[in-house]
């Protein structure tokens, strides 16, 4: 049987593990093939090297079905939730089920994106709730994935799917996983990186600094714009919520820029700050979301007496 | 206020500074020495006082510099600085021996040797040149520059220069730069040529801090000309509730915005709310990435707020 029962009702976030394309693609487009049968609006985001190969299994059943690149969609992860957000919004109505395959995680991921990317697994577990018949399916790939990244995906997915058999995930955390993403370390940047500290007189200093840096490291123009928005953004939290000050540090990690941010507030986010496109009538709250559009990745790390938050912005 | 002068490295006193480097020499074509200038550095004759001379800014006061500055963008002249840092960077050794060339090309004019190494010298810093450019492709065409135009550009120049009398160097050869686009004449061309409109005469501001002057030039058009950051953002709040009238439109000319964070965004658009439905906020000249910023966040569908993007250079 293609089409398992589900194990939960209502909001089912699942990870199914395969061996290789092939089993990718029979799987996958069986999945897709089933919603369609079914009328279910599906949303399938994956690589576009997937999409073609999924697309060309599917024939005609492709023409009901929402494809997106991830590379759009998720390059960053922190946008990921926000696209399916949409999704669910545009398609609920009525009680009708949705379907949804995403496949955040390949093994091209840089270290950091793959961090990121994992707390995105976590989140996603907070991100709906049982009031509309979701079932999301995230691919994983045993065949080029590290095996702690694939015991990862079973601590954050309350349902395994393993050749045939659909399991309850013994090891999921369940919505203590939420907090998980912003709890780890993250690595200590070069001794070489530029340190300095800002108050409220000073972030037009800030701005500067990351101008220039940028443009030195042969960032386009409208990509130095983004990132100095970005940055001063972060400080001016900084500045409103972290007790009045903090400390900037800035450097190069292979074609990308860094900027951290440093405070010693105390800050217990919303677990989806920033991965929510804020409602048209509310004004306040769209600073991360604007910050997780514009850069490539955002890292958020609260601990007992520090907020640490890490823009990266490749060179473009 | 006048700035200290020379520039030293690393001048942040102004917002429009463009560093440029300036080679004096003296009679005998001996090198005196080289300063940083600003490229808008110009100087005015006192009035009355022949041979006497003051330092001025072409591009005027304090407030039209700003202007400049937002026209062109931060970034944009951010991303200029790097690149004529860079592009002096890789032409300083080729201009070490263009300089020896040039001065034996002047004292044995006869030698045709001497012309045949200045060329060959010459050729050398050009292909130098048409690397650094290919590289920099995307970054040059970001701020408006073709690679052509500007290979076109230093080849002139420098062909220029190997045929006058003198070793000093030349400012850019005029007759090719007013053959390029408009875009281009804003960083290399002459200082006052970028299309931008100055404040025209002295208005009082309806707000201002060191930082931001808000001033209204015409009934119901509201100008601002500055930075709004975190720490002026509630000021100009309050300042903006406090001009704005129920039941009147108006236009608010953000071109002279130099930077506007989300806070300044949202303050600008809660402002509209003090106007009541049926009345309109025009925010006229929005530059670029704002119009972006806000775009993005959803601001761009407010009710009675109209963004009118401020035209791409050349105006």
């Amino acid at each position: 049987m293609s089409n398992p029962q589900p194990v939960v009702s209502g909001y089912r976030h699942e990870a199914l593990f395969y061996a290789g394309e092939a089993e990718f693609v029979s799987r996958m487009s069986a999945f897709i093939r089933d919603g369609a049968r079914l009328g279910e609006p599906t949303l399938v985001v994956v690589s576009a090297l997937k999409i073609e190969r999924l697309r060309r299994k599917l024939g005609r059943a492709a023409d009901k079905v929402q494809f997106a690149d991830m590379a759009d969609v998720g390059s960053n992860p922190g946008r990921i939730i926000s696209a399916w957000r949409e999704f669910v919004d545009l398609n609920a109505s009525g009680g009708r089920p949705l379907r949804g395959v995403g496949e955040p995680i390949f093994p091209e991921r840089s270290s950091a994106q793959l961090v990121e990317c994992e707390g995105h697994e976590a989140l996603l577990n907070a991100a709906f709730d049982d009031s509309v018949p979701f079932w999301l399916v995230c691919p994983y790939d045993t065949t080029a994935l590290d095996p702690a990244v694939l015991s990862t995906a079973e601590r954050n997915h309350p349902v395994l799917a393993k050749g045939n058999r659909v399991l309850e995930s013994l090891s999921y955390l369940g919505r203590q996983a939420e907090a998980v993403p912003f709890l780890g370390t993250l690595p200590e940047p070069p001794v070489e990186a530029t340190a300095i500290p800002f108050g409220s007189g000073s972030l037009a200093r800030v701005r500067s600094l990351v101008a220039q840096r940028a443009a030195r490291s042969g960032f386009s123009a409208g990509a130095v714009a983004d990132y100095v928005f970005s940055v001063n953004e972060v400080a001016t939290n900084t500045l409103r919520h972290g007790g009045g000050g903090g400390m900037l540090r800035l450097w190069t990690e292979g074609d990308s820029l860094v900027s951290e941010v440093t405070d010693t507030g105390r800050f217990r986010p919303d677990p989806l700050v920033g991965r929510r496109r804020p409602p048209a009538d509310i004004h306040a709250g769209r600073g991360l979301w604007l910050v997780n559009q514009l850069c490539d990745l955002v890292q958020l790390r609260t601990f007992d007496a520090a907020v640490v938050v890490r823009l990266h912005m490749a060179r473009r | 206020m006048p700035l200290p002068r020379p520039f030293a490295e690393g001048f942040d006193g102004c917002p429009g500074y463009q560093a440029v480097k300036f080679t004096a020499f003296d009679s005998h074509e001996g090198k005196l020495g080289t300063w940083s200038t600003c490229r808008h550095l110009a100087s005015g004759a006192v009035q009355r006082q022949r041979g006497h001379f003051y330092a001025q800014c072409s591009l005027g006061r304090a407030e039209d510099r700003i202007r400049w500055v937002a026209r062109v963008t931060t970034a944009s002249l951010e991303v200029v600085r790097a690149l004529q840092a860079d592009f002096e960077n890789i032409s300083a050794p080729h201009w070490k021996n263009l300089l020896e060339a040039k001065r034996d090309v002047l004292s044995s004019p006869s030698k045709p040797g001497s012309r045949i190494a200045l060329d060959h010298l010459l050729e050398g810093f050009h292909a130098s040149v048409r690397g650094f450019l290919a590289e920099r492709k995307q970054q040059l065409e970001s701020v408006g520059l073709d690679l052509d135009a500007v290979m076109t550009l230093v080849e002139a120049t420098s062909h220029a220069w190997a045929r006058s009398s003198q070793v000093a160097l030349k400012d850019p050869d005029p007759a090719t730069l007013q053959s390029l686009a408009p875009e281009f004449q804003a960083f290399l061309g002459p200082p006052a040529s970028t299309p931008w409109t100055r404040s025209g005469p002295e208005a009082v501001p309806l707000y201002e801090d060191s930082n931001l002057r808000i001033t209204e030039p015409s009934p119901a058009v509201l100008r601002l000309v500055g930075v709004i950051d975190a720490g002026n953002v509630e000021a100009v709040s309050r300042a903006l509730a406090s001009v704005l009238r129920f039941g009147v439109d108006y236009h608010l000319d953000l071109s002279g915005l130099i930077f506007c964070d989300v806070g300044g965004l949202r303050a600008i658009v809660e402002a509209t709310e003090r106007l009541g439905a049926g009345s309109k906020l025009y925010i006229d000249n929005l530059p670029g990435h704002l119009a972006r910023v806000a775009n993005l966040a959803g601001w761009a569908g407010q009710p009675g707020v109209v963004l009118v993007p401020l035209e791409a250079l050349p105006a």
